[in-house]
C-alpha cells in the first residue's frame, strides 16, 4: 500500500508539473493552432478598454451592469443629452457571480447615484465560465479573480488561468480581434451598425442555477448596503420564456423591474443584431425610452 | 455523481482511505461502507431514487431466501414471477408508461376514438435498467439452482448498489460478483495500479473522445436540416465514436474503480469497432447485456436448438427487446431490428462464430480482406446508430435521405481537425492494445518505466487540455 500511495503521489506531482510547464510553454500555440481548452482572444466586448476607462472616471450618475445586453443596449451619448453621466460595466455573458466581482472592484471608486442592473434571464442559467474567461483575458489579475476562477471548477478556466500567468511573466498583451461593424463608444457602450440575418430560436424554459440566484441576491444586498438606488432591466430579445410569469414574479420581488420586451415593441428585422442583441438603431430607441425613467428615478432619490 | 466530476474526485479517495485504512480488517464493515457509499453516490442525483433501489433490494433479498426454502416447483415459480413482476413493473412504469400511453392514444385516435388520459411527468431513475437486470439475475439464478441465496443483507445491498457499476454497468451476475463480497479482500499493488491505469484510459475515452465528438454530433444531429449529406455522414461517425467512448469509457472507469477495492467485474467491451462481422461486433459490444439476454432470454426461448425458423425468431426477439431496453422510442426498436437484419445472413450461413480470435493477432496490420470487413461492419453499425441517435423515426429518415442524395458528394462543412487527430490517436492506441483487456493495459510494458509514465502523463495532460464540454453519460438515461 505504501509504495502504491507513494507512486500515485509521485505520478500526480509529475502530471501537475507536466501540465503546468506544458501550458506555460506551449499554451499559446495550443490555443491558436488547436482547439485546446485554453483562453481565447475575445472577439467582442471591448472589455479591456472598458476597464481602463472605468479607472479614469471621476463622477458618475448612472452605472449599468450586466451582460452584453447591457453594453449593447444603452447609448451614453443619448443619455448625456438628458444630462446623465453614465458608464457601462457590462461584460460578455456576465453572470451574477461575475457581477459580484465587478461590483466589489468598482463600486466604491465609481460611487454611482443609480445602478441599472440588466437581468437577462439566461445569465441565471449560465455556469459563468465564458464570462470568467472574458475577465481573465481582459482584467488585471488579483486574488478575487483567481478565487472566482478556481471556484468555477472548470478545466478551461484553469488552463486559461495558467496561460495568463505566462502572459504576465512575459509581459504580453491579449490581442483583441473585434468585428469591423462594432465600435467602442466612450462610456462603455458598443455600437453595432447594420442588421445580421439570424435564425430565430425556440422559446426557452427558465431554470435558474442556485449559485446564480444566491449571487444575484448578494449583489442586491451589496448595492443596498451602500444606499444606492437601483432598477432591474431586461433589454429586448426575439424569443420568449415558457415560464415568463415565474421570472416576472421573481424579479418584481427583488426590486423595481422594467421588462422592455413588454414595454416596447421592436421590429426583429430592423432593430436587432442577432436573436438576442439590439443593433445601434434598437439601442437608440431603448435608450430614449429608458432615459426619462432614469431622470425621474434620480430626481426621486434627491440627487 | 458523475465519474468525470470533481465530486467523484473527492468521493473516491475518501471511500478508498476509509475502506483500506479504517475498515481494513473487518469484512462486514467494508461491505457496509460500500453499501453506504453506494447509496450516497446514487442519492447524489436525487435522494428520492434511493427508496426504489432499497425496496427492490429488500424484495429480492426476501424472495431469494424464500426460494431456497421452498421445495414446491409451482410455489417457486410464483415467487420468481413476483420478483420479475415487481422489478419489471418498476422498470415498465418509470421507463415505458408514457410510451405505451402515447402510442395507445395515437392508435385509438387513428380509428376515430379519443382517449382522455394525460402523460405523467415521470423522472426516470438513473440506471434503473442496469440494477433491475442485475437483481433479476440473482433471483433467476437461485430459482435455477445455480446460486445459493445470501442471508447477509448488507452484502446483498452492497452487491445491488455497488457504486462503480450501479448506474451503467457492467451488468454483473450474482454468481460472479456476490461471492466476492463474502471473501476477504486484500490490497494488491498490481491490481490497484491496473485499476488506476484503466480509469485513466476510461477518462480519456469519455472526456476527450466522447465529449468532444458529442459536441459535433449534437450540433449536426440537432440542426440536421442545415447540413449536407456528407456532413451528416460525418455527424454519424462522430456519434459512433461518442457512444463508444462514452459507454466503454464508463465501463473502464467502473472496472478500474472496482479493482481499487479488490473486486473484479466482467469485461464489457472488447474493441468492437475492429469486428469483422456483425456477430463478432455483438460479442464485443456491451458484453454484459448481450450475455444477459443470451442466458436469460435467448436460451429459455429455445436458443439455436430448434430449426432455422426458431433461430431467426429468437434472434429478432433478442435484438428488438435489446432495442427496447435502451429506451421507450421507436428509434431504438428500429435500431434493434436493423441489427437483427444484419445478423441474419451470418446466422443463416452459419458464419456467426467465424471470427472468434482477435483480429490480426499475430501481425501488426490487418489483411486487406480483414480491413474491408472491419470498415463494412463499422459502416453498417454507424448506419444503425443514426436511428439510435435521431429524435424520432422521421428525423432518422430525413438524415438518411440527405446522406443518400447528391449532397453526399459535397465537401463536409464540419471537419474539426484536432478532434479528428485525437480520434485517430485513439484508434491507433486501441489497435495496438487490442489483444489485451483494455487498450493501455500492457502498452509500453517492454519499454522503460519512464517511457510508460511519460505516456500516462501525456494522456492525463490531454484530458486536462482537450476536455469536451461535460456531458452526462449517454447510458444513464437507459
Amino acid at each position: 500500500m505504501r509504495s502504491f500511495l507513494l507512486n500515485l503521489l509521485l505520478f500526480i506531482v509529475f502530471v501537475v508539473i507536466t501540465y503546468f510547464i506544458g501550458i506555460l510553454m506551449v499554451g499559446d500555440i495550443l490555443m491558436r493552432r488547436t482547439n485546446a481548452n485554453i483562453m481565447y482572444e475575445p472577439e467582442s466586448g471591448f472589455n479591456a478598454i472598458r476597464f481602463s476607462e472605468a479607472n479614469e472616471i471621476e463622477e458618475l450618475d448612472v452605472l449599468f451592469i450586466g451582460s452584453s445586453h447591457s453594453y449593447r443596449s444603452f447609448d451614453p451619448r443619448i443619455l448625456n443629452q438628458y444630462k446623465l453621466r453614465t458608464f457601462n460595466l457590462g461584460t460578455s455573458s456576465q453572470t451574477h457571480v461575475q457581477t459580484n466581482y465587478i461590483l466589489n472592484e468598482y463600486l466604491n471608486e465609481l460611487n454611482p447615484k443609480l445602478i441599472v442592473y440588466e437581468v437577462y434571464p439566461n445569465t441565471f442559467m449560465s455556469d459563468g465560465v465564458e464570462s470568467t474567461l472574458n475577465l481573465l483575458s481582459s482584467h488585471d489579475m488579483d486574488f478575487s479573480l483567481a478565487k472566482m476562477s478556481i471556484a468555477t471548477g472548470d478545466l478551461t478556466v484553469y488552463n486559461s488561468f495558467i496561460n495568463i500567468i505566462s502572459y504576465k511573466i512575459t509581459g504580453r498583451k491579449v490581442k483583441e480581434n473585434y468585428p469591423t461593424e462594432e465600435k467602442y463608444i466612450n462610456g462603455g457602450y458598443v455600437e453595432t451598425v447594420g442588421i445580421t440575418n439570424f435564425s430565430k430560436v425556440k422559446d426557452k424554459y427558465w431554470k435558474p442555477r442556485q449559485e446564480q440566484l444566491n449571487a444575484f441576491e448578494e449583489n442586491l444586498e451589496l448595492i443596498k448596503a451602500r444606499n444606492i438606488p437601483y432598477i432591474l432591466v431586461e433589454a429586448p430579445y426575439t424569443y420568449n420564456y415558457l415560464n415568463r410569469d415565474e421570472i416576472d414574479k421573481y424579479l418584481n420581488d427583488k426590486g423595481e423591474f422594467y421588462n422592455y420586451n413588454k414595454l416596447i415593441k421592436l421590429d426583429e428585422n430592423i432593430y436587432f443584431k442577432d436573436y438576442h442583441h439590439l443593433n445601434h438603431a434598437g439601442a437608440a430607441i431603448l435608450t430614449t425610452t429608458i432615459a426619462p425613467v432614469l431622470v425621474k428615478k434620480m430626481t426621486q432619490t434627491n440627487y | 455523481m458523475l465519474f468525470n466530476s470533481l465530486d467523484f474526485a473527492i468521493f473516491l479517495p475518501i471511500v478508498f482511505i476509509l475502506y483500506w485504512f479504517v475498515f481494513n480488517n473487518n469484512l462486514k464493515w467494508q461491505n457496509a461502507l460500500i453499501a453506504v457509499s453506494s447509496y450516497i453516490f446514487y442519492g447524489w442525483w436525487d435522494w428520492r431514487f434511493l427508496s426504489l433501489i432499497l425496496f427492490s433490494t429488500i424484495i429480492d433479498y426476501l424472495i431469494g431466501i424464500a426460494l431456497s426454502k421452498e421445495y414446491s416447483l409451482s410455489k417457486k415459480k410464483i415467487l420468481l414471477w413476483v420478483s420479475i413482476s415487481i422489478n419489471l413493473g418498476f422498470l415498465g412504469f418509470f421507463k415505458y408508461y408514457n410510451f405505451f400511453l402515447d402510442n395507445f392514444k395515437s392508435a385509438f385516435s387513428f380509428f376515430g376514438n379519443e382517449i382522455n388520459s394525460n402523460s405523467l411527468d415521470i423522472i426516470l431513475p438513473v440506471g434503473i435498467s442496469f440494477y433491475t437486470f442485475q437483481t433479476l439475475s440473482y433471483t433467476i439464478d437461485i430459482y435455477r439452482g445455480k446460486l445459493k441465496p445470501t442471508t447477509n443483507f448488507i452484502s446483498f445491498a452492497a452487491f445491488v448498489s455497488f457504486f462503480p457499476q450501479l448506474v451503467a454497468g457492467p451488468i454483473e451476475r450474482a454468481t460472479n460478483l456476490l461471492p466476492q463480497f463474502y471473501r476477504k479482500r486484500k490490497f494488491e499493488y498490481s491490481q490497484a495500479v491496473d485499476g488506476l491505469r484503466q480509469i485513466l484510459w476510461g477518462l480519456f475515452k469519455k472526456i476527450v473522445i466522447a465529449d468532444n465528438c458529442a459536441e459535433y454530433a449534437n450540433m449536426i444531429f440537432n440542426h440536421s436540416d442545415d447540413y449536407s449529406g456528407s456532413t451528416l455522414f460525418i455527424g454519424a461517425i462522430f456519434f459512433a465514436f461518442q457512444i463508444y467512448g462514452d459507454f466503454s469509457g464508463y465501463s473502464d472507469i467502473a472496472i478500474g474503480t472496482s479493482r481499487l477495492f479488490g473486486f473484479n467485474l466482467m469485461r464489457n467491451f472488447a474493441f468492437p469497432y475492429f469486428s469483422r462481422d456483425i456477430a463478432e461486433f455483438w460479442r464485443r459490444w456491451h458484453i454484459s447485456l448481450s450475455t444477459w439476454f443470451r442466458d436469460y432470454l435467448y436460451i429459455p426461448l429455445g436458443g439455436s436448438r430448434g430449426g432455422t425458423w426458431m433461430k431467426v425468431r429468437n434472434t429478432f426477439i433478442i435484438f428488438i427487446v435489446s432495442g427496447f431496453w435502451h429506451g421507450a422510442n421507436w428509434t431504438f426498436l428500429i435500431w434493434g431490428f436493423l441489427n437483427a437484419l444484419y445478423f441474419l445472413p451470418v446466422l443463416l450461413a452459419k458464419r456467426n462464430r467465424m471470427n472468434l480470435e482477435v483480429v490480426a493477432y499475430n501481425s501488426s496490420l490487418p489483411s486487406l480482406k480483414e480491413f474491408f470487413n472491419i470498415v463494412l461492419t463499422f459502416a453498417l453499425t454507424t448506419f444503425a446508430w443514426i436511428f439510435f441517435r435521431a429524435e424520432n423515426v422521421g428525423h432518422a429518415f430525413n438524415i438518411l435521405k440527405e446522406i443518400f442524395s447528391n449532397s453526399f458528394l459535397k465537401i463536409p462543412t464540419v471537419l474539426p481537425f484536432m478532434i479528428i487527430l485525437l480520434t485517430i490517436f485513439f484508434i491507433i492506441v486501441e489497435w495496438l492494445g487490442r489483444r489485451d483487456e483494455y487498450a493501455i493495459e500492457k502498452l509500453g510494458f517492454k519499454t522503460s518505466r519512464y517511457a510508460r509514465w511519460g505516456f500516462y502523463m501525456f494522456i492525463a495532460t490531454l484530458i486536462f487540455l482537450f476536455d469536451g464540454k461535460e456531458q452526462a453519460f449517454i447510458y444513464f438515461q437507459f
